[in-house]
């Protein structure tokens, strides 16, 4: 046990102050004292990824940050992905929902907040840099196939500035012919 | 009137997925409790070792630790676990909770800290001083077998498991009589599932009422509760078992570990909630592993390439230990079974040993045994192609079964299929031959590209009697499906399955909307909790859609009925001239004649003062399923294109395509991601994943940057394509996939790899195929004879990074 130092960060526009250890996991400071357990934790060695979180917008591993330091950031999680779309799924969110793109969804948070940033420049590249672009998070259930295909998805209808419109967007019940 | 379209075979989106997208999914390591106390385990160094002592002094006084505990706590009323088995020849052992006297493998726990938070916890352990005598540890199969080598059980005489040795037909008048016979030794790798959520206990002892609540990340949660209930002396109605969402199982969830006893011990004991949630060093070395096996196999054939019999000698590595309740005989019993695959061959002699070694128990990973077993029939289908000059597939053609239901030599009965149909389709889809023909023209060129091909049957939702005949404590063959009605005409299906991933919250609703005439919208399934669904055996082996699909379609056929005879007086209508549609009770041929379903639940549920005579009130049945024996078949056939940089000896995978059939699709979206999947684990064990030791027992593959799980660079795109035919003997002809995908896919990959490395005369019998295997057997170009690297021999060069990834 070490002592304690105070720290405030900032999450999904929420300000967490606390008294932490130094040596607190960020990832540990998000799930356990922010209580956002959308944010899961893999291998706590970076290689996952499936802690990866928003650090001033840039995807980062919380499991390879300290909450310390992470003092003064503004951090975005899962949580908060579809915010300001009135319930409805991002449309990242979506188009996982609709390519089948999770499975056990313990992963799923991770990719999605490491991909969202890259969906601007995504709709012009192709499945290789597509598959580039995700190396980064392990997957075990899926085989990726459809995580490609939520992303090429994702980045096609944002590039053609398709948001998601109905709340109930993730309600089950679409059946395709 | 509209008809509800039918929503078995759809595409229909999965009704999980809107927790899970949010960051909203149960996962069992988000639990909490109030007052609750983190744990973590001191756990062996060494593989073999006597633990002279224990000093937990200082670790009781760093600050945080609320409790130091050792096996001397725990006992009495805590019992070690013993994997029973009745077999002849099987040799049981004691798993103790924590290790008092000698420790049989790397990881095994020693101690527990409990404390405030888990860094704490970690602290104390840092302070537990143990002071081991080392023995000298058993590391490979041929080491534990060498009669002067000492037992790793004191109780037993030598360090088999398990041993046995049939035969069916005449094989010995087979091999006389042969053409041609092909022999081959294969090694397998060990390998770990790698859940992405490592395993979590949180168990809650309430000793006012005597009662123990436990959230556990398993596959199984009455088998749990069951294995909970027996090793701390409690009553199973007094033990609860929660499994919300589990990140991954893969087969490891399926076993009661020695943590899950010791954490809900330290609650009982503490009288607090106590947490352990594993990290990765520790899940890959103290969940089960699975895969190392060695196979020997023969094969005899004719002139025209017709196999006619086979023999396989089957060991595998099972470490220290036996995972309850499947027992030691899992890895290289299921292999056994499984040889001769899809091919009729009706003379099979086999010999089957389960070893022990020093090594982490293994345990049920996905494809058990069936992985070595694909590779060793493909391996010398494909030598005996090579050797009559015959194109893979067409030995393969001259070889399947054609007429069914077919009995094989062990007994494994495939209902139906149509495995020429489904080699034909691979071989349009894959472009095989255009693919072939190409490759021998870039080998001109210097270019090296190989195909090849598995095929292989998946024996799935084992029957009772197949199961029984293993004689473990507990014949797991049968689940449970309680369909139940509310006033408002909605469906809860609760079942014994567990869902992980694999969408059973939307095919059990698709089965059940159809069976009642509902939309699939209409009906929620519930599972993972002890204390709301049925007693249920859980998801493993591919058993969910058959066992609870079919209890399922029995149960809502009983709920169908009553509400069927509720409506005929509704109605003023015979029973027999009604069907269920759209959300009513309608009179078959006059669709305007109908009452809502809703009507006819509260008929049943509120309104009893007026049901009629003999019709009792409730909407709620509940029914079992056992499987046909010895299982219901699917079958499938995987092709891998691929090519080998001679420079780095990089594989990659070019073209991927699966041929299925597992008889009725209910939903090709959810069957195509198993598929995926399965294939992805698969690449990963015929390229990447190996748990590697060192000479003195340490596992040094303890990290995913030593145990490479597949990235999206290394998984393939994959074309699957379905087949269907039914199963006769399964209500709904539902026949179990989840395995498949990982059963097939190394083979079709060492059978390419092979065919690309064909002119250097060398060929792969193992598996991983690491780039500085494929890249030194490219090299040795016929100035040597090739010499078979081992899985189990010590690879230091795997830490040759860079390759890859």
């Amino acid at each position: 046990m070490s002592e304690l130092r105070k720290v405030a960060i900032e999450i999904n526009g929420e300000r967490y102050e606390r008294e932490v250890e130094p040596r607190l996991l960020l990832s540990d400071f998000i799930r356990h004292e922010a209580g956002l357990t959308g944010t899961h934790v893999g291998c706590e060695h970076g290689v996952c990824g499936a802690c990866t979180v928003q650090v001033d917008g840039a995807p980062m591993r919380s499991c390879l940050m300290f909450a310390v330091q992470a003092e003064g950031h503004s951090l975005r999680t899962v949580e908060a992905l579809n915010e300001g779309m009135d319930g409805a799924l991002h449309p990242l969110q979506q188009a996982f929902h609709e390519c089948h793109g999770l499975q056990c969804g313990f992963c799923t948070p991770g990719f999605l907040m490491s991909i969202e940033p890259y969906l601007p420049e995504a709709a012009d590249w192709d499945d290789r840099q597509i598959r580039e672009m995700l190396a980064g998070n392990l997957c075990r259930c899926t085989g990726y196939q459809n995580i490609v295909s939520s992303v090429r998805l994702a980045a096609e209808r944002m590039s053609r500035g398709e948001l998601n419109k109905s709340p109930e967007s993730a309600a089950p019940d679409t059946v395709e012919a | 009137m509209t008809i509800t379209p039918r929503a078995t075979g759809a595409r229909v989106l999965r009704r999980e997925d809107g927790r899970l997208l949010r960051g909203g999914g149960r996962f069992v390591s988000d639990a909490t409790v109030p007052g609750m106390l983190h744990a973590a385990f001191v756990r062996s160094p060494h593989a073999h070792a006597l633990i002279r002592s224990i000093d937990t002094n200082h670790a009781a006084a760093t600050p945080g630790v609320v409790a130091v505990l050792t096996a001397a706590d725990l006992d009495p009323g805590v019992e070690p676990i013993r994997a029973r088995n009745g077999s002849p020849n099987y040799q049981e052992c004691d798993m103790p909770i924590l290790a008092g006297e000698k420790v049989r493998t790397i990881g095994e726990a020693v101690a527990l800290v409990v404390a405030t938070s888990r860094y704490t916890a970690e602290d104390g352990c840092d302070a537990v001083a143990v002071a081991f005598e080392p023995l000298p540890a058993l590391m490979s199969i041929e080491e534990a077998l060498d009669p002067t080598s000492p037992p790793i059980h004191d109780s037993m005489e030598r360090n088999l498991f398990n041993e046995f040795h049939t035969t069916a037909g005449d094989v010995d008048a087979a091999f006389a009589t042969a053409d041609h016979v092909v022999e081959l030794e294969l090694r397998q790798q060990r390998c770990s599932a790698i859940a992405m959520e490592a395993r979590v206990v949180l168990a809650n002892y309430h000793p006012a009422e005597g009662t123990l609540t436990v959230w556990l990340s398993t596959q199984v949660p009455h088998l749990a509760r069951t294995g909970l209930a027996l090793h701390l002396g409690l009553a199973e109605t007094r033990v609860r078992v929660i499994a919300p969402d589990i990140g991954g199982g893969f087969g490891p969830k399926c076993v009661l570990y020695p943590e899950d006893i010791a954490i809900a011990a330290a609650s009982r004991i503490l009288g607090r909630p106590v947490k352990w949630t594993s990290d990765r060093v520790e899940d890959i070395q103290a969940t089960v592993h699975g895969r190392e096996q060695i196979a020997r196999v023969k094969a005899a054939a004719t002139n025209d390439g017709r196999v006619l019999a086979v023999t396989a000698e089957l060991s595998a590595s099972n470490g220290a230990y036996g995972p309850w309740p499947y027992t030691a005989s899992l890895e290289s019993g299921q292999a056994s079974e499984n040889v001769t695959g899809p091919y009729e061959i009706a003379n099979y002699e086999r010999h089957v040993r389960a070893v022990i070694t020093n090594k982490t128990m293994m345990g049920p990973y996905r494809g058990v045994g069936r992985v070595i077993a694909t590779l060793a029939m493909e391996r010398m289908m494909d030598e005996l192609a090579a050797r009559l000059e015959l194109d893979p597939l067409e030995i393969r053609r001259r070889n399947l079964v054609r007429t069914f239901p077919y009995t094989t030599a062990t007994g494994l009965r495939f209902e139906s299929g149509d495995y020429l149909a489904l080699l034909d389709r691979l071989e349009e889809v894959m472009e095989w031959q255009a693919l072939r023909a190409e490759n021998a023209e870039l080998r001109a060129q210097g270019r090296y590209r190989g195909i090849g091909v598995a095929f292989a049957v998946e024996q799935s939702a084992y029957g009772p009697l197949a199961l029984g005949t293993r004689k473990m404590a507990i014949t797991p063959g049968y689940d449970t499906s309680a369909v139940r009605m509310e006033p408002d005409g909605r469906v809860r299906v609760a079942v014994g399955l567990h869902n992980h991933g694999q969408g059973h919250e939307t095919t059990v609703a698709q089965i059940a909307a159809d069976e009642l005439g509902l939309r699939v919208d209409d009906v929620d399934v519930v599972f993972g909790d002890t204390a709301i669904v049925p007693y249920g055996l859980g998801t493993w082996a591919s058993r969910s859609t058959v066992c609870c699909g079919a209890a399922t379609i029995l149960a809502a056929g009983d709920l169908r009925a009553r509400l069927t005879l509720l409506a005929a007086e509704m109605l003023e209508a015979s029973p027999d001239d009604l069907l269920l549609a759209d959300g009513a009770v309608v009179i078959r041929g006059s669709p305007s004649h109908r009452i809502p379903i809703a009507d006819v639940a509260r008929r049943a549920l509120h309104e009893p003062h007026l049901l009629p005579e003999g019709v009792d009130p409730g909407l709620e049945f509940t029914r079992q399923f056992m499987p046909p024996e010895p299982g219901s078949f699917a079958n499938s056939v995987h092709a891998a294109h691929v090519e080998l940089d001679p420079e780095t000896g990089r594989v990659e995978i070019l073209k991927y395509v699966v041929a299925e059939d597992c008889g009725t699709v209910v939903n090709p979206m959810i069957v195509e991601g198993q598929v995926q999947g399965g294939v992805a684990q698969g690449v990963g064990g015929a390229l990447l994943e190996a748990l590697v030791y060192d000479d003195d027992g340490t596992l040094v593959t303890t990290s995913l940057m030593d145990y490479l799980v597949p990235t999206s660079v290394e998984v393939p795109p994959m074309q699957v394509v379905h087949q269907e035919s039914p199963s006769q003997f399964v209500p709904g002809g539902f026949k179990g996939m989840g395995e498949g995908g990982a059963v097939n896919a190394p083979a079709a990959i060492v059978g390419a790899v092979n065919d690309a490395l064909a002119p250097f005369g060398v060929a792969a019998n193992h598996t991983p195929l690491k780039p500085e295997w494929v890249r030194r057997a490219m090299r040795n170009r016929a100035s040597h004879p090739y010499q078979a690297e081992h899985a189990d021999q010590p690879q230091h060069t795997d830490h040759e990074k860079g390759f890859a990834r």
